[in-house]
């Protein structure tokens, strides 16, 4: 049974005149989409620098003065936060969430647009007082970006006077935005839908954005309450996660506090935060490769509802990470076997992005490169993941390098490659330029082999037991002289990639300036935001009339069609015969 | 099941319009998800809550032996009856607000606006005199100088640094932060009753204020028996 929910066209949309009003104090989702991509790729950059830092100093260790070992940490721990929850997260829920899902469900905007608004002032505030850790005395924390009590507000730790709490109180700010922003945009897929778009009809994007939404509505709430709980400890004195323990030499006032108790909570937070950033990219890969492989994607169903299985179980596989906080051995077992379970759903989306592949009319324009690229940074990171996922196998590799590259590869590369793809198949309509093919194919090509480079030797330095978050090896047996030469070659790798970022960024900025005016539907896609009367969308999106919706999103290549895709608010016609599937 | 109907539905059989569904309230579905976050929020709090007890499996012994029960202050007794009040209030409220009876739905909102009020003003003095029964959040001055008037008493103190007040302490400051958000809603529908705004624009938006507060209460309930119960 096929239902719709009707959108309300009859609300007056807020029409500021002011420029103040239309780009500052923006009510549209659109403006606010453009404000927090901003944001989250300017902190990012910051984050990309923390890691050239780190790599400098690991390849070529006694050289940079600079950066002493408390540097270093602090650089691991910012770098580590900021890529997971003030990048990605943002970037992919509340830039792309923001940008695609009024636009792809045929919605006027959010349907909470002033808290809409809010939710990025927020979230702003929150890097505000992220990035204010950087200059307050002591520097930013660095306890490690999964901030273990009891050392994180421990003397001897970097940034436990100050760091700490920006770090925390800004943990607790982008909580709260981003709970203003998730409640539009899971609202806005259940109750602004344009006439016709089922659940069914959405495109993939939307289907993973809004899973991930809900699933971080849920899991931030764990943050927020290890947050407040660590902020207390550290300002009020109180003893929720510290245990008794002397520290240089004097007995603190704390007694009784459980550590264990703060990993449960930030890792029931932290495995989600995996998903909650790989199904915004899962969904939008499922629509790049579609649009540039000419073919509906295969399996929509099962894609749709792996993707909701996916959700659901990252909620049971948090203590994987925890093998070795010491755990009950019975613990293992069932977390170790919870988390091989959900290879079985991700393994039927990666065969289907293979067969949505498979014979079809590729065309190998930036975006498809990306997305190619992802599938084997996914499957590369997947694998090294079923090692990890089991007890005896992890509790050898565990704090190892082998760690920093599986989850590199798995949720760092892989959905940072679909956000490259993501912003070179959008480009088009978010500024209704084009960019320059050339640098787009040479900046794909160098960060994809680049990223091959920094992160596959750190396998192998991972096998041979160099340990993660070390500020230097110094003279150790076991590691040989050649740990030391992959060591600089990752980093002479990881400046090329750097540098090479340079050239996306130059690309984005000129073309918006000099690009040649792009068409409305450049790439012939069938999804609704490329049916829009105006290039780049007004506000309001759809001029006088809301769109209806016929189809589904995926008819590419049907046969008897004039064109090799039918927009998703063309009326069904006689001619033309529907797949046989 | 029409989520199952609709999540099995094979999309690319079926073009065309498709069955129009009956339209649901935007700001109740909204709301709906919001209190889903609230209750993991209160979950989570719990589960911390009984964590650090000590009662998850082997470690009572190492995790919980510094948890003593509180006794809860008479006072928390006449604030949940206040709370009751204030459900039944948003009830009364809802009742005229369906029949358009200005004059009583003001004064219902102004009962309720005193009730909660009442209800916050108590939790404070409880914490005060949970404070003058010398429970403290903490055995040590913290960094703004809170407690300092525990900081030269011995460690084995009996009453002091005892993660039963700090966890009292935490769950009534979220529960009371919950409430005044919600007293937003309210002051902006009692403002619009006595602008004078319609019934029909007014009854919908007191019935998801009232459920908002049945909702708190319900988790004050939950909080409350978790405090009585350890």
């Amino acid at each position: 049974m096929a239902t719709v929910t009707l959108a309300d066209d009859l609300k007056p949309l807020h029409h500021p005149k002011t420029f103040i009003g239309k780009y500052v104090w923006s009510q549209d989702h659109k403006v606010i989409a453009i404000q927090y991509s901003l944001t989250a790729i300017g902190i990012g950059v910051v984050a990309l620098v923390l890691s050239a830092l780190m790599r400098l100093q690991l390849g070529f260790p006694d050289t940079f003065h600079f950066i002493q070992p408390e540097n270093y940490l602090q650089y691991v721990t910012m770098h580590g936060m900021i890529m997971v929850v003030y990048l990605l997260t943002a970037l992919l829920l509340g830039g792309f969430g923001n940008y695609l899902i009024p636009l792809m469900v045929g919605a006027r905007d959010m349907v909470f647009p002033f808290v809409n608004m809010l939710s990025y002032w927020v979230y702003l505030l929150a890097v505000l007082v992220l990035v204010a850790g950087f200059f307050v005395p002591g520097g930013p924390s660095g306890a490690g970006w999964t901030l273990y009590p009891p050392q994180a507000i421990l003397e001897g730790t970097p940034g436990h006077h100050w760091g700490i709490i920006t770090m925390l109180v800004s943990l607790a700010l982008f909580i709260v935005g981003f709970t203003m922003g998730g409640l539009n945009y899971v609202v806005t897929v259940l109750q602004a839908r344009a006439k016709g778009m089922t659940l069914m009809r959405m495109p993939c994007s939307v289907w993973g954005i809004f899973v991930a939404s809900i699933m971080a509505l849920l899991a931030f709430p764990a943050l927020f309450v290890a947050s407040v709980m660590m902020l207390l400890d550290r300002v009020a004195g109180t003893s929720f996660f510290m245990p008794a323990i002397v520290s240089m030499g004097q007995q603190l006032g704390y007694q009784g506090g459980s550590p264990i108790l703060f990993q449960h909570l930030f890792w029931f937070f932290g495995h989600p935060e995996v998903y909650i950033v790989a199904l915004p990219a899962f969904g939008i890969v499922s629509d790049l490769i579609a649009v540039h492989a000419r073919k509906n994607i295969f399996g929509y169903r099962m894609m749709v509802w792996a993707i909701v299985i996916i959700g659901a179980l990252s909620f049971f596989v948090w203590a994987h990470h925890m093998y070795v906080s010491g755990m009950n051995p019975y613990f293992g077992f069932f977390f170790a076997t919870s988390t091989l379970i959900i290879a079985i759903p991700t393994a039927i989306k990666v065969y289907n992005w293979l067969l949505t592949l498979y014979r079809g009319d590729i065309h190998l324009r930036v975006p498809m490169l990306f997305a190619i690229a992802f599938l084997f940074t996914f499957i590369h990171g997947g694998l090294t993941g079923l090692f990890l996922g089991n007890v005896s196998v992890d509790v050898p590799l565990s704090d190892t390098f082998f760690v920093v590259g599986h989850f590199h590869m798995v949720m760092g590369v892989s959905p940072i490659l679909v956000i490259f793809g993501a912003i070179y198949h959008w480009y088009p309509k978010i500024t209704g330029r084009m960019w320059n093919e050339t640098l787009g194919k040479i900046h794909f090509w160098i960060t994809f082999l680049g990223v091959y480079a920094v992160y596959l030797p750190m396998h192998y330095l991972g096998v041979l037991g160099v340990p993660r978050r070390y500020y230097a090896l110094g003279e150790t047996a076991f590691i040989p002289p050649s740990a030391h030469i992959a060591n600089e070659v990752i980093t002479v790798a990881a400046l090329i990639v750097f540098a090479a970022q340079m050239l996306f960024f130059y690309n984005m900025i000129v073309s918006l300036f000099q690009g040649p005016k792009a068409d409305p539907n450049p790439w012939g896609a069938t999804t609704l935001e490329w049916q829009t009367p105006d290039t780049p969308p007004r506000h309001g999106n759809w001029g006088p009339k809301l769109p209806v919706v016929y189809r589904w999103a995926y008819d590419y290549s049907v046969p008897g069609a004039p064109r090799d895709f039918i927009p998703q608010n063309e009326p069904p016609s006689d001619g033309v015969r529907h797949h046989p599937t | 099941m029409s989520i199952f109907a609709d999540l099995t539905e094979k999309p690319w059989l079926t073009p065309g319009l498709g069955v129009e569904r009956p339209e649901r309230s935007t700001a109740a579905v909204g709301l709906g998800v919001f209190l889903g976050v609230v209750t993991v929020l209160f979950s989570l709090l719990t589960l911390a809550y009984l964590m650090r007890m000590g009662v998850h499996g082997p470690v009572i012994d190492e995790g919980g032996h510094d948890w003593r029960p509180v006794t809860e202050p008479p006072l928390l007794w006449f604030n949940t009856g206040v709370l009751i009040l204030t459900s039944l209030a948003w009830h009364g409220a809802q009742l005229v607000a369906r029949r358009g009876e200005m004059t009583a739905l003001r004064a219902w909102l102004i009962a309720v606006g005193a009730l909660t009020l009442i209800f916050l003003i108590g939790q404070i003095i409880v914490w005060r005199q949970l404070q003058a029964a010398g429970y403290f959040m903490s055995i040590r001055p913290g960094l703004c100088g809170i407690d300092w008037s525990t900081a030269d008493q011995p460690l084995h103190h009996f009453l002091t640094g005892n993660p039963a007040v700090a966890f009292f302490y935490v769950i009534t400051a979220l529960h009371g932060l919950h409430l005044l958000g919600g007293l937003l809603f309210w002051g902006r529908a009692t403002v619009g009753a006595f602008e004078g705004e319609g019934s029909a624009l007014l009854a919908p938006r007191i019935g998801l204020c009232a459920r908002y507060w049945h909702f708190l209460l319900l988790v004050w309930l939950m909080m409350f028996g978790l405090f009585l119960m350890t």
